[in-house]
């Protein structure tokens, strides 16, 4: 008897230790400690070529639920953060708010102008992944994705990720902001070929 | 001087805002327990997902920003002061809701918002804000879905001059709205939330910090 109560002593103690780390009070300190809110710099143009070099900063670095602050250091700062939780400070954008910095996009949805947005200025952007799939906001249109480029997007009601360069097989290689688990990273996807998928471009590329 | 002025604060009785379909604002029917605010009712209706009508709220947003999805179960439309809202699920794996105001929008779409999330054992992980809309005013507004507890009868969204009351209906999450609290920078919203059980008893009164995210 006294073996049993021990057992459940200690299992108790182990169950809350394990616990603990997932409490609701989770946060860390990526934001608070290196991101900005600096204005964007209105820029008159936008090229593919220029929006993939910002794009592969972003790469190695880690995802936030909501979040779109990073740095250029190739390592998560802040692995483990809980999934699908906003606020939590960690490094990275997720899917769409990386789309919307990448992108150049302006907070105001009506605005289809050129934003150059800071790594370290923490913004996600107002559009959800299903808000790029259906073409919102004045500087996104669906587009076919037969006729797809470098830069433009694919798009489900969950997930945008940006066709970084097209496969001879017909998959693509996409650059986007996976998940906690995986980051920010390139990645061959199959998402031309996924019907829950849809085409998006942003308007007004200079080439 | 003094006198003009108490007597006409002793006086004043202040009504509830009109909805934005133009109805007058109804008052709760019940007193809520901490709100001293006037509060504002707004127009729940449900409907089944096979009885949908051709022009319904419900309609145009299965027609528009989910076209190609397929409601199930229960449909929520709420009709509030400065909010039209549709809710409902896709399955049990999805929950979907448009969102709409009086202020301008992209393209004269019939929706200024939309949301969609995923379930997880019947729940959303996130409340989906969506920050898409505004007021004739140009003021942000913010839309998330609430997931009262399971005595709550009644959200309230404490709002600047006036408390909105969201009856719980449809067995689906209260998609609310705040006009005061939702800001484009960090593309984010902050509710003040109360939920009172049917009698107006006070269950919790809590902040919801939402993000736009995913």
């Amino acid at each position: 008897m006294t073996g049993v109560r021990t057992f459940l002593a200690w299992f108790v103690v182990a169950f809350c230790l394990a616990t603990a780390g997932t409490a609701g009070a989770y946060h860390t300190q990526f934001v608070s400690q290196n991101c900005n809110w600096a204005s964007p710099t209105p820029t008159s143009y936008i090229t593919r070529d220029g929006s993939m070099t910002v794009a592969l900063r972003a790469r190695y670095e880690g995802y936030q639920w909501g979040g779109g602050c990073w740095n250029d250091n190739n390592n998560d700062d802040s692995p483990g953060d809980p999934p699908a939780t906003g606020g939590t400070g960690g490094e990275g954008g997720d899917c769409s708010g990386f789309t919307f910095k990448v992108w150049r996009e302006s907070l105001n949805e009506n605005d289809a102008g050129f934003y150059q947005w800071g790594m370290l200025r923490f913004e996600h952007g107002p559009y959800l992944a299903q808000n790029f799939k259906g073409g919102a906001g004045a500087p996104n249109v669906i587009a076919p994705k037969s006729g797809l480029y470098q830069m433009d997007a694919l798009a489900s009601m969950g997930h945008v990720g940006m066709i970084y360069a097209r496969n001879a097989d017909g998959t693509d290689l996409i650059i986007e902001a996976k998940g906690e688990a995986y980051g920010t990273n390139i990645w061959t996807r199959t998402y031309r070929g996924d019907s829950s998928y849809g085409g998006v471009r942003r308007t007004g590329w200079s080439s | 001087m003094v006198v003009a002025i108490l007597g006409g604060c002793a006086g004043a009785e202040a009504e509830s805002p009109a909805l934005i379909d133009g109805s007058a604002g109804r008052e709760a029917p019940v007193e809520l327990e901490g709100v001293d605010a006037v509060t504002v009712l707004t127009a729940a209706r449900v409907t089944d997902a096979d009885a949908i009508e051709a022009g319904s709220p419900a309609e145009t947003c299965l027609r528009g920003p989910f076209a190609g999805s397929n409601a199930s179960g229960a449909i929520v439309t709420r009709v509030g002061v400065n909010t039209e809202s549709v809710t409902f699920r896709e399955s049990d794996r999805s929950l979907l809701g448009c969102d709409n105001s009086l202020g301008s929008r992209e393209g004269n779409r019939r929706w200024c918002g939309s949301a969609y999330g995923m379930l997880y054992g019947g729940r959303l992980r996130d409340p989906r804000l969506s920050i898409s809309c505004v007021t004739p005013e140009e003021t942000l507004i913010g839309s998330a879905w609430v997931q009262p507890s399971s005595r709550a009868h009644y959200v309230v969204v404490h709002e600047p001059g006036f408390a909105e009351v969201y009856p719980v209906t449809g067995d689906l999450p209260v998609r609310v709205a705040t006009a005061g609290g939702a800001k484009r920078e960090g593309s984010r919203a902050s509710f003040e939330l109360s939920e009172h059980d049917a009698a107006g008893k006070l269950l919790r009164r809590y902040r919801l910090d939402a993000f736009v995210a995913g």
